[in-house]
């Protein structure tokens, strides 16, 4: 037996404050949310429900065609018609407008408009400000365009050989790869040679997106007096780019005031939006009038920047003949589309927990990042890791196959055990903490599997294919810094960030009530029902005295935003540090009221009392308003200045820097959540329907703030994961063009396709380096459903023989795999 | 993409050849089309409105003719930009040939469209193309047959005709180039698109 590897890596002390109450009064409860009633009411004021005075409206002129050299643009005849009020090229932009952030290095230079080159069909050409959107979409239509085709290359595999002018950014490099790297962590090649069976599968996962109702837009504007631009924007992460988007419109910081809009769902299509910020304030500076530009569907599918992983997997994995898994080695080909604005960070995503909830020794992974004729990809809900979650399942699957197995089986026996946690990865991530057993055991509870087993041999019997899947699976959560430049060639790492701090504001107004400014925005999750019940919670107030706004860029203070996973824990972490200082301070007041020593005070329903004497205390009201107006009554130092406010930053609870040589990445996604989603599906072989006839969903998230919002994201991520698994997909053909560019073509489930229920169980193992014990559970059940469906699917048609190596799992592939199999 | 298709006609092949050059009888059998102008010898302007579903745009064409060997066989491009809407291209190979008591016109094309015709239209084009094809074919058998019954309809487009043959015989490139133009509007904004995504 060889030793475990472990990386050379340090873990740090937890800097855990709170740790999971024992009865705790606020969190653990389905709390309605506080959202809820405006946008229930329809009175959320979303980005399309501003109105500003003298607003002019934007529409987009976009390739049609997927690579070309733009040899000239007229807009004189687009400029002539009435209520037109500018007409801008990418080249006219750019004279004062630089290109937009990216995290590539060395940089894939993108701007908010194309510049002489187009790159993908849908690209932006030229833009339109006219007085209504009506009069600028018709003056689209009279902007003359000239395009000089260019070649180009739509196979993934083939865009190493891309040369010329086949080849999208040549300043880069003489082909389309933008990077081939390989990543070994641990003794891989031991391993193999000490392995009794080595599985193998060729996977493919092709593109979707996120799809929210509502798009992307922003307005933009421009002060000619003071020369400050204000965006309003549905962005998600405005306190993070802010300067950044400063910095492409060439102004200072000063300069640029993004003010957060409520969005109407994000899923990470919302995540920076930049190129919108940019691209509004541009026009707003040259047009001398507040700019609105809010993409219609069209805009969003075709050139939003935000789709998501394109992948070919040669994976395999080693194993011994009882099961026991050694190590995995894969090479993966994935397809970024034009431009690389997040660099290779869905790649650094998946290393965070690539071994699965395996006790996989070693890892080795060849990435070869390509560019193309396509958008370019962004973040969607899982941002890499809910593909490599579908490649570990699926090698588990054909493993157990190998082997004859049974699927749960093969997994149990590879679980990390509980008491092996916090456990590190050969990749050098850590997995805080993790009960994978109690997990399964729930969703084998909750899912009759006999049942189902018994129900499959009675419909085979006439001819039915019943399918039935389990998958385990991680949902790594609170992302931090370094995945967007880690995997970076070492020497030209970028911009090599290793922060990812979250802020609140908190204020008790003279009448006791608490003012809590948010740094980052609400984007379809529930910020202000978590703020409120931590905030509750922590200060023991009642919810009903607690009043939560957003802050904008100019009055905010550190944020990075919602995004893998991360808000609740860090917010936790920012409201335990502000709710301290202020108790820190209303027991300081309140000893020098009642005249009794600080440390003999504690808060309880929303009173600063001595301990063990009921009688003496004072509410929070009562010395918020003697802080505020009766400064007479204290001593004339600097600790009782009037007022109750504070700032607080909470810094990413477990990060450590990449190995110089890479040969570990460092902790960077540490706080780990589990799932086990069990599902019974059946397959008509005669069309290819898959219909789902039974979903559990048993997710670990550490301590559950709200089970009822937590549920939310558990049954939205896993109708996302259907829609992946089974629907959606972007099809480019070999002249680039996109030919599923509408919700026509593009398929998502609706509500037909849906289960009938999804039925959600909670396994609650605190992180001990998080406020609370709580984990992220944001991106929810599309970490495992494609997962689950393929294992499920392949099941159903085991007569046939099928293996499932490749989602969507559309009618047609499903067809044409029975079909193969020879018995139609 | 390699696209082929042929249409048996019910007329011998020189009154097919003759019917594709009246122009009168194009206008009636080709819907959409709004003119045709001579840009070269072997070079046209065409403006079209076509519409595929969702997408109705006006589209600006050229077509370029090459390899003529009148009256069997010649081979055509074309390129249109519909603005908005995207762009159409289509490159084909005709030939007209006698089939018993008809006329068989074949064709072998390749076509492309792209931007909003392609996004949005590409689901629809395979029926919207079948309609022109259908309609243009239906429309162009009923004249020839409406020729034959010897309506007043049908002599005046026996007339022209006539006046085509006379025309034809002074040996001008007009014949061919008349036929050409019928053949790739058709083409590439009906049969072609049929095949597309085929």
């Amino acid at each position: 037996m060889n030793a475990k590897y472990t990386p050379d890596v340090t873990i740090p002390p937890s800097t855990q404050r709170e740790g999971v109450r024992s009865e705790p009064r606020w969190i653990g409860k389905s709390m309605k949310r506080v959202e809820d009633p405006r946008l229930l009411t329809g009175k959320g004021k979303y980005i399309d429900d501003i109105v500003l005075p003298n607003m002019a409206h934007a529409a987009l002129l976009r390739s049609p065609y997927a690579h070309a050299r733009i040899k000239s643009i007229d807009t004189s005849r687009a400029k002539a018609l009435p209520g037109v009020i500018a007409v801008v090229t990418g080249r006219e932009m750019a004279e004062k407008t630089g290109p937009t952030v990216t995290f590539s290095s060395p940089p894939v230079v993108q701007h908010a408009m194309a510049v002489d080159k187009v790159r993908h069909v849908g690209e932006t050409v030229a833009a339109v400000v006219a007085e209504d959107r009506y009069i600028a979409e018709d003056a689209l239509e009279l902007i003359d365009v000239e395009f000089e085709e260019l070649p180009i290359v739509t196979d993934p595999l083939l865009q190493a050989q891309a040369r010329g002018d086949a080849v999208l950014h040549p300043e880069r490099g003489e082909s389309n790869v933008a990077m081939d790297r390989t990543f070994t962590f641990g003794p891989v090649d031991d391993d193999f040679a000490r392995a009794d069976v080595v599985v193998r599968r060729k996977l493919r996962w092709n593109r979707s997106e996120a799809q929210p109702i509502e798009t992307s837009g922003a307005i933009a504007d421009y002060d000619e007096g003071t020369g400050k631009l204000t965006v309003h924007c549905n962005t998600s992460m405005y306190n993070y780019v802010g300067w950044l988007c400063a910095a492409s419109l060439g102004i200072p910081a000063t300069h640029l005031n993004l003010v957060p809009v409520i969005a109407g769902g994000s899923f990470g299509s919302k995540l920076f939006l930049h190129k919108i910020i940019v691209l509004t304030a541009s026009l707003s500076r040259i047009a001398g009038r507040p700019v609105k530009f809010i993409e219609d569907r069209l805009d969003h599918m075709t050139a939003a920047d935000v789709h998501g992983c394109d992948r070919v997997y040669d994976a395999e994995l080693a194993l011994k003949r009882d099961g026991t898994m050694l190590a995995l080695r894969y090479t993966v080909v994935d397809d970024y589309g034009a431009y690389l604005q997040y660099g290779y960070g869905t790649h650094g995503n998946t290393f965070a927990q690539i071994v699965g909830p395996y006790r996989i020794n070693s890892v080795q992974g060849r990435v070869i990042a390509v560019l193309s004729n396509k958008a370019q990809q962004g973040a969607y809900r899982g941002f890499g890791s809910e593909v490599s979650n579908f490649v570990i399942e699926r090698l588990t699957d054909a493993a157990a196959r190998e082997l004859g197995l049974d699927v749960v089986e093969i997994r149990r026996r590879n679980f990390i055990r509980p008491e092996e946690f916090p456990y590190l990865i050969p990749t050098g991530n850590l997995y805080d903490s993790g009960n994978y057993e109690k997990v399964l055991a729930e969703a084998l509870r909750m899912f009759d599997m006999e049942g189902w087993r018994a129900k499959q041999a009675a419909a085979r019997r006439q001819g039915r294919h019943i399918g039935i899947g389990l998958v385990t699976c991680q949902e790594r959560s609170t992302f931090s810094a370094t995945e967007f430049w880690s995997l970076n060639p070492p020497d030209q790492a970028g911009f090599t960030l290793t922060s990812s701090p979250e802020a609140v504001s908190m204020r008790i107004d003279p009448t006791g009530k608490v003012f809590v400014k948010l740094n980052s925005p609400f984007w379809g999750n529930s910020p202000e029902t978590m703020a409120t019940q931590i905030v509750a919670e922590a200060l023991t107030v009642e919810p009903s005295d607690i009043s939560i706004g957003y802050a904008d860029t100019d009055s905010g203070f550190n944020g990075t935003g919602p995004g893998g996973s991360r808000y609740t824990v860090m917010l936790a972490g920012a409201v335990v540090t502000a709710v301290k200082t202020l108790r820190g301070k209303l027991f300081k007041l309140a000893g020098h009221m009642m005249e009794c020593a600080e440390g003999d005070l504690e808060l309880r329903n929303g009173k600063i009392g001595v301990k063990g004497v009921p009688a003496m205390e004072k509410s929070v009201a009562e010395v918020a308003i003697a802080s505020h107006y009766f400064r007479l009554s204290f001593p004339n130092t600097p600790e009782f200045a009037s007022g109750l406010e504070t700032t607080a930053v909470y810094d990413h609870p477990l990060t450590t820097m990449p190995a110089a040589d890479r040969s570990h990445l460092g902790i960077y996604y540490p706080i780990m959540g589990h799932m086990a989603h069990a599902t019974a599906v059946e397959v008509d072989s005669a069309t290819g329907k898959v219909s789902i006839l039974d979903y559990v969903a048993v997710h670990d998230c550490g301590t559950v703030v709200n089970p009822m919002t937590l549920d939310g994201h558990v049954r939205g991520g896993t109708a996302q994961g259907i829609g992946t698994a089974l629907y959606e997909h972007y099809r480019y053909d070999e002249s680039g063009q996109l030919l599923t560019a509408s919700l026509a073509d593009y398929h998502m489930p609706t509500a037909h396709e849906m289960p009938a229920d999804i039925r959600i169980g909670h396994v609650e193992t605190p992180s001990p380096f998080t406020e609370f014990g709580i984990k992220g559970g944001g991106e929810g059940g599309r970490m495992a459903t494609p997962a689950v469906l393929a294992q499920a699917v392949e099941d159903a048609l085991s007569p046939f023989d099928v293996r499932i190596d490749e989602v969507p799992l559309t009618p047609i592939r499903l067809r044409e795999l029975v079909r193969s199999a020879g018995k139609t | 993409m390699d696209l082929r298709g042929q249409h048996s006609i019910s007329a011998s092949q020189n009154q097919v050849w003759l019917a594709l050059n009246d122009p009168k009888i194009l206008k009636e059998c080709i819907t959409g089309c709004e003119s045709v102008d001579r840009t070269g010898d072997e070079e046209f302007a065409v403006r079209l409105v076509a519409a595929v579903g969702p997408v109705r745009a006006k589209f600006q064409g050229r077509i370029v003719l090459s390899d003529l060997v009148p009256p069997d066989s010649y081979k055509l491009t074309f390129e249109g930009q519909g603005g908005m809407a995207g762009f159409a291209k289509g490159s084909a190979a005709v030939d007209l040939q006698p089939d018993g008591q008809g006329t068989l016109l074949r064709y072998v094309a390749t076509s492309q469209v792209g931007g909003k015709l392609a996004q949005v239209g590409s689901r629809l084009i395979e029926g919207a193309a079948r309609k022109v094809a259908d309609d243009f074919f239906s429309t162009f058998e009923g004249i020839l047959k409406g020729s034959d019954s010897g309506t007043g309809e049908g002599r005046e487009s026996a007339l022209s005709t006539s006046a085509s043959v006379i025309k034809s015989s002074s040996g001008t490139a007009w014949t061919p180039s008349r036929v050409s133009i019928g053949v790739a509007v058709l083409i590439a904004l009906g049969a072609a698109l049929y095949w597309y995504l085929r």
